[in-house]
């Protein structure tokens, strides 16, 4: 189709001179507008006065979601390695506002269904092919630095949700006078939230065209000033050769880090999760905690911001310390900080906060990182769809983690009761899951070489395009 | 093939395209900033 010529091939790849510096912008423009989906918390209360239910059937939308989120970046990744960043971005961006406008829709017709489906369904599958449209991208763009660069677009997730956040406060002011968001109890009108929704679709889908039209990949052959590809491959771990996402699901490597992030993810969740409850009962005395419920919500922005820094921060530091280093700090030291958590978080609301603010820095940067540990494992050929099928550990540790906070939070009393000592049994079994990660983090050895790609396979996108009909040498000459 | 330096156009685009995701991050940042101050006494 002619209209959509601008996600051919031809358009994808970068003339010389193409300064990489535009892709992160590219790729943080899809990642700042994806990572919404954790910020649902804002509306959740006026959906559930709208359509006159719980909780948790309004928290099905976010669960549908995040489950699409898993589904599509693991069964979608190699078409989005096939068709490169641009189609896929482009994809994502349809989705992702489709999603939205469909939700508003439901919203304003009170069927909570096609919230489900719009938001849920159809969105969730935006955010999955978005999630991992510019990682493999990034990482031939940034061969020196692909932590750096992964870095950024990731941080560009954790941002979203701080984005949206207040811009959705003030959104649905302007839409529901009657709405006063800093009042913890005020609930804006379904109508307002419809409209939000509508002005989110078009506004998200604009900001992602400017990453459809900015990502390019580099010319076959292309490398940044000054780099030497043997330096790099020099490190321990780091391949030169590839393996492609069939492949890489047979190797242990693959399953040891799907461990690692598990168990990263798992033990993070659990104090986000719990985090605005878990400050107050942490400083609670004979009932009464001396932490106010404003400073409780704050510290929830605070762990935000440590959240998505950590991504940028760890993940660039990974460039210089080494991969698996870079996981031993974060499982090793987050074993010893949870510990201390457990044992003395309840000494002084700072030491609390301090270590929570470090460990929630490791959940981020264990996110950012691992797509670079990927390329270090199996290589550029089809990074970005070996990370789309490592994403399924985000889905279940989504799962585990809560799961294992809220089952011994209900057994040792009632929320509003809870003291620091009832934390102690969930805190110190994250620490074990972390252990578990840690272990399997020093198991990962080099891939054996049985599962490398024969030489000449380096770039999924370029194979497809010669395996495909040529759209520029058409009879009736280039398109 | 090694990277040679941006022209003029490329580098109205680079500051356009990292304006229009700094804006938005800085906002974030400056409401989040705002809202956790209550944590600090402020």
């Amino acid at each position: 189709m002619a209209a959509l010529s601008f996600l051919d091939r031809e358009h994808t790849v970068a003339d010389a001179g193409y300064s990489r510096w535009l892709i992160p912008p590219a790729a943080l423009a899809i990642h700042l507008c994806i990572g919404q989906a954790y910020a649902t918390s804002v509306y959740k209360n006026a959906l559930v006065a709208h359509f006159d239910t719980s909780l948790t059937a309004i928290g099905i939308i976010f669960s549908i979601a995040i489950v699409m989120l898993g589904v599509s970046a693991a069964v979608m990744g190699t078409w989005v390695e096939r068709v490169g960043p641009r189609a896929a971005m482009f994809t994502a961006a349809c989705f992702w506002a489709s999603g939205f406008l469909i939700a508003s829709l439901g919203i304003a017709t009170s069927q909570l269904w096609l919230v489900y489906l719009g938001y849920g369904f159809v969105g969730g599958i935006g955010l999955g092919i978005g999630y991992i449209s510019p990682v493999s991208t990034l990482i031939k763009w940034f061969p020196d630095r692909p932590g750096l660069a992964t870095g950024m677009a990731i941080m560009g997730f954790g941002g979203g949700a701080l984005v949206a956040s207040p811009l959705s406060r003030q959104l649905m002011s302007f839409y529901d006078p009657n709405y006063d968001a800093s009042v913890a109890s005020s609930v804006a009108s379904g109508d307002a939230v419809a409209k939000l929704f509508l002005t989110l679709g078009v506004a998200y889908f604009l900001v992602m065209m400017l990453g459809v039209f900015n990502v390019k990949v580099p010319a076959p052959g292309w490398r940044p000033a000054g780099f030497d590809p043997a330096k790099v491959t020099a490190k321990p771990l780091v391949t030169s050769a590839n393996v492609s996402a069939a492949n890489a699901i047979k190797t242990p490597q693959f399953w040891l880090l799907w461990t690692v992030l598990f168990c990263n993810v798992t033990a993070g969740i659990g104090i986000l999760e719990q985090a605005s409850p878990m400050i107050q009962d942490f400083f609670r005395d004979g009932g009464e905690s001396s932490v106010a419920t404003t400073a409780a919500t704050a510290f929830v922005g605070l762990l935000s911001i440590f959240n998505m820094a950590g991504r940028f921060v760890w993940s660039s530091t990974s460039d210089f310390i080494g991969r698996k280093p870079t996981y031993v700090m974060y499982l090793g030291v987050g074993m010893v900080l949870y510990f201390l958590l457990a044992v003395a978080g309840h000494s002084s609301t700072a030491v609390f906060v301090l270590l929570a603010a470090v460990i929630l820095s490791f959940y981020g940067g264990g996110f950012a990182t691992v797509p670079a540990y990927l390329r270090d494992l199996f290589g550029t050929y089809q990074v970005g769809a070996i990370h789309g099928r490592l994403l399924t550990a985000w889905s279940a540790a989504g799962i585990a983690g809560p799961l294992i906070i809220n089952g011994f939070l209900d057994a040792q009393g009632k929320p509003g009761e809870l003291v620091a000592a009832d934390y102690r049994p969930a805190l110190f079994t994250m620490v074990g899951v972390l252990a578990v990660g840690f272990v399997a983090n020093l198991l990962v050895r080099p891939v054996a070489a049985r599962f490398h790609e024969a030489a000449g396979h380096t770039d999924a996108f370029a194979e497809a395009a010669q395996e495909r009909p040529s759209t520029d040498e058409t009879p009736s000459g280039r398109r | 093939m090694t990277q040679p330096s941006a022209s003029g156009g490329q580098t109205a685009r680079l500051v356009v395209s990292w304006v229009i995701v700094g804006v938005p991050l800085v906002y974030a940042l400056y409401q989040t900033i705002k809202s956790i101050l209550p944590l600090f006494g402020g």
